[in-house]
């Protein structure tokens, strides 16, 4: 045993101090007292402090002493042991000096044996040792051991620096120095680091997200919500159970959820309704867990769905509405084919007016795609049944009035007719010559709910206007189409100057409608 | 009725009716098949409201309704027909599914209508109709939409 010591403590050899005589092994405490001022030798200067520090390490191996020591037998043991822990450990006296060090210490800082008896805040290394003088005084003060963790200097590593009560007497007095020990945890820092970044990351994502999360003991006890958004598990709830809440048109659908992922040991998902903040939908998703092959508690997502589901019923209608105003333009355009012919010459005229028509309601339709089918302006659709007769000369269509805004069905009607009247004019009237011209005027007349929309049409300037002999589509689909659909009145003059049209719809029958509402 | 300057008028004794549908043209179409077939024309009516008064005033021997009248449903109307025993039609464009339920059964031409298949619907129905008023036993009705 002492053979073995001798040789494992040879390669320390160079920082052995001489061991001090017996005599002096007890006044080690009385010393550092005594001399609190002592200057920090200088590492230049080994030799000289070398010797200093013998002479301040009386009796070390029998007080506070860390280093195996080949001339004693128990303590060699003892030292031995603390080497081969490798556990990189400080002895620091009550006047904060290096009392004594392990040679593993020597991995986190430069110390040689002549650092014995210098100021900690002077021994560098890779931990910060001014950062830890507070721990060791609060050990020496109140006796209690004190644990921090530092990162080293350079930032790569953690140390766990445990700062223990060193007593001379085993279980009482004073505090005679202080043990420090340093445990590299940079491991576990690096894994609670990443911890903290993952927590943190998903607390952000969640915040942002429809979710709320909770868990439930095996008692089905809320024990842990988080539900920053959706109001369904507020922290209120925590120690209940959803059966005892017994919140209206919730608790039992979901209490009967969790009730059957407990018994069944299966997860489920559930659409559930609320009224929360808002009337919330939400998808549930309740999966049991366990510990040690024992029911352990039940683990519950809500997603909030409602947005989802107001979109897809959104989405359903206005498929619906395409549809339905898809085969309504479809009938149209059969019934426009159907009325147009009759009064063809020929085939050619037939086609000519066909395609006027159709052209005219893809105009029309463009418009009304363009206001969302919500609102359309009264100018635009005038414009646009004008545009054909009014692009060639500049002064003989002239539009006034305010800035209207239609719903679709009456942009659509009053489309067509305005279409209808420009194609009369410019085959039989003012726009078929080469000086009348056209007026087309509106306003809003009246007020309130009895309001109506006043629409004139007047050409000058045209060859002598005469009835026609029988109507056609065109005279008959300007007189009947403002009163069918839109509830208004039509007054068709043949003045021998020109074509008149008056027309008058209540506004509450042609005005924009709001915006349509997907309201589940 | 839209006067429409050159419609042939309707034998004597001949059917009536009801035309309920909002778009003009869709309508003076219906009316214009309906007359060259050999029905009267009660109506059109683009809303429901004149669609009850031409029921009550002029009591239509069959109606053909648009389900979706310019965003109101046509079911006041359907409702008073079937107090009345008037078989009924519907048309759309889309279906039924925006009816309630008990309103789906009744007989539906989906849009745009094939006249020759709406003529010949009609006149099965209006023969069956009459076989059962001669029959001296009681005969179950065919399906008009009378009996949901």
């Amino acid at each position: 045993m002492a053979k073995r010591t001798q040789r494992e403590a040879a390669p320390h050899d160079e920082r052995r101090a001489p061991d001090p005589p017996d005599a002096a092994r007890s006044s080690c405490t009385h010393r550092s007292a005594a001399d609190p001022a002592k200057p920090a030798p200088s590492d230049s200067n080994a030799t000289e402090s070398s010797a200093a520090n013998a002479a301040a390490r009386p009796g070390r191996h029998d007080s506070a002493s860390l280093q195996p020591r080949d001339d004693a037998g128990l303590h060699s043991d003892a030292a031995l042991l603390l080497r081969s822990m490798q556990i990189p450990t400080l002895l620091v006296d009550r006047e904060l000096r290096l009392r004594d060090f392990t040679p593993s210490a020597a991995q986190l800082f430069r110390v040689l044996n002549s650092d014995i008896g210098r100021p900690i805040a002077d021994i560098s290394g890779r931990i910060d040792l001014i950062a830890v003088q507070p721990d060791i005084r609060e050990v020496l003060d109140a006796g209690q051991p004190r644990e921090s963790h530092l990162r080293s200097l350079d930032g790569d590593d953690w140390s766990l620096v445990r700062a223990l009560p060193y007593r001379l007497n085993q279980d009482a007095g004073p505090v005679d120095a202080v043990v420090l020990t340093f445990t590299d945890v940079s491991e576990l820092q690096r894994a609670l680091e990443h911890m903290r970044a993952c927590s943190e990351r998903f607390t952000i994502a969640l915040r942002h997200a429809p979710i709320a999360l909770a868990a439930l003991d095996r008692d089905l006890r809320y024990a842990w919500v988080y539900d920053p958004q959706l109001g369904l598990w507020p922290e209120t709830l925590l120690g209940h159970t959803e059966a005892e809440l017994a919140r209206p048109a919730l608790s039992g659908e979901l209490d009967a959820a969790m009730q059957w992922a407990m018994r069944s040991g299966q997860g489920l998902r559930r659409e559930l309704t609320f009224e929360a903040r808002d009337r919330c939908t939400c998808d549930i998703t309740i999966d049991p867990f366990y510990r040690e092959g024992r029911f352990a508690g039940l683990t519950c997502v809500a997603v909030d769905r409602t947005e989802h589901k107001r979109a897809a019923e959104h989405q359903r209608m206005l498929m619906a509405e395409l549809n339905h105003r898809v085969k309504n333009t479809l009938a149209t355009v059969l019934s426009i084919s159907a009325q147009t012919l009759p009064d063809a010459r020929s085939v050619e005229d037939f086609r000519a007016s066909f395609e006027r028509r159709l052209h005219a309601m893809a105009r029309l339709h463009d418009l009304l795609s363009r206001g969302q089918w919500a609102r359309t302006r009264l100018l635009d659709v005038a414009e646009a049944a004008l545009r054909p007769y009014a692009a060639a000369r500049g002064q003989n269509v002239q539009i006034s009035g305010p800035d209207l805004a239609l719903r679709s069905r009456a942009a659509l009607a009053l489309g067509m007719v305005i279409h209808e009247l420009a194609t009369n004019a410019a085959k039989y009237g003012a726009l078929s010559a080469a000086d009348g011209h056209v007026r087309l005027a509106w306003s809003i007349e009246g007020a309130g709910a009895h309001s109506s929309l006043h629409i004139e049409w007047k050409e000058r300037g045209g060859p002598v206007c005469n009835p026609p002999s029988t109507d056609g589509f065109g005279t008959l689909f300007i007189r009947n189409s403002v009163p069918y659909e839109l509830g208004g009145a039509v007054d068709l003059n043949w003045h021998p100057e020109g074509l008149e049209c008056q027309m008058r719809i209540p506004w509450r029958e042609a005005r924009e409608w709001p915006q349509v509402e997907a309201v589940p | 009725m839209i006067e429409t300057g050159h419609r042939p008028a309707a034998p004597p004794g001949a059917k009536r009716v009801l035309i309920v549908e909002d778009v003009l043209l869709i309508a003076l179409e219906m009316q214009r098949r309906l007359l060259e077939a050999g029905y009267e024309v009660v109506g059109p009516a683009a809303r429901a409201a004149d669609a009850l008064r031409l029921v009550h005033e002029q009591r239509p021997d069959c109606a053909l309704l648009d389900v979706d009248l310019n965003g109101e449903l046509v079911t006041e109307v359907i409702d008073e027909l079937r107090r009345l025993r008037v078989p009924l039609f519907l048309t759309t464009g889309y279906g039924l599914d925006r009816l309630p339920e008990h309103y789906r059964d009744v007989p539906c031409f989906l849009k745009p209508i094939e006249v020759q298949e709406l003529t010949r619907t009609l006149e099965q129905m209006f023969q069956a109709r009459n076989a059962a008023a001669e029959s001296p036993e009681p005969q179950p009705l065919p399906n008009d939409g009378n009996d949901a």
